[in-house]
């Protein structure tokens, strides 16, 4: 069993948790706060996060940078959001000092559509979860049963 | 299927950033700065208004109206953006209605 703990946050007291995400055949990484969302199929890196990708040299993510597959989706108010989609691993600190990965293939916004909304940590991760949200306890835990 | 790495194959994929003990830093450093811009909302809130900010050790490195002109910021100072914490100082807490979107991949 490995364990991460997460936070509620924002005024709202939203769940997040924090995570490294590399996306190794891009050579980048970055620290990113993912908003916990059961709702969500897939995991998303949103505008905000993408901008912050980084290479080992401390070269930000190209704006023009190719992912391996390109994905569609009605946006707000009828716009049209474009997502690139690119496998990735995800880092997380657990409470007993080690570090989970978790490989996932995720959806990374290539246009600013949704500039405030963060990025997502989806069902595609969650589901190899046990989950405790525990708001008025303050108290937010995902248990992952690790091979 | 998720797994805990071995200390070998977390410092072989970790290798291009640092190995592990970067990478804990850098998770370490990132979740205080977290905590620091949620224990500072609205300090950051009255000294920013609706401005985006970058933090990094508790520290407000860069502010603007766009997360862009942020990141630029940061970058032209020689910051590493992909550890910092980019925090929007609403001065209205915004409430979200996220609907579900339908997503094609191909």
């Amino acid at each position: 069993m490995a364990r991460v703990r997460g936070y509620f946050t924002d005024g709202v007291r939203r769940p997040y948790v924090n995570a490294e995400v590399v996306l190794p055949r891009l050579g980048v990484v970055g620290e990113i706060a993912l908003l916990v969302d059961t709702g969500s199929d897939s995991t998303i890196i949103h505008w905000r996060d993408r901008l912050r990708l980084q290479t080992s040299d401390g070269q930000l993510l190209a704006a023009n940078t190719v992912f391996q597959d390109g994905t569609e989706a009605p946006g707000i108010a009828g716009s049209h959001v474009q997502y690139g989609s690119e496998n990735a691993v995800i880092f997380f600190d657990t409470e007993e000092g080690n570090q989970l990965l978790v490989p996932v293939r995720v959806d990374i916004e290539l246009a600013p559509a949704t500039q405030e909304v963060p990025s997502l940590l989806g069902r595609d991760v969650l589901s190899e979860a046990r989950m405790d949200f525990n708001m008025p306890a303050d108290d937010l835990v995902l248990d992952w049963a690790v091979a | 299927m998720p797994r805990i790495l071995s200390k070998e194959e977390a410092e072989e994929l970790l290798e291009p950033f640092g190995g592990v003990e970067a990478s804990l830093k850098r998770m370490r450093e990132y979740n205080a700065d977290v905590k620091y811009a949620d224990a500072h909302r609205d300090e950051l809130r009255r000294l920013y208004p609706d401005q985006w900010v970058g933090i990094r050790h508790k520290t407000v490195l860069a502010h603007a109206d766009t997360a862009e002109e942020v990141v630029q910021a940061l970058d032209e100072a020689g910051e590493d953006a992909s550890v910092t914490v980019l925090h929007h100082a609403s001065v209205e807490e915004p409430r979200w209605i996220l609907v579900p979107r339908p997503v094609w991949r191909g």
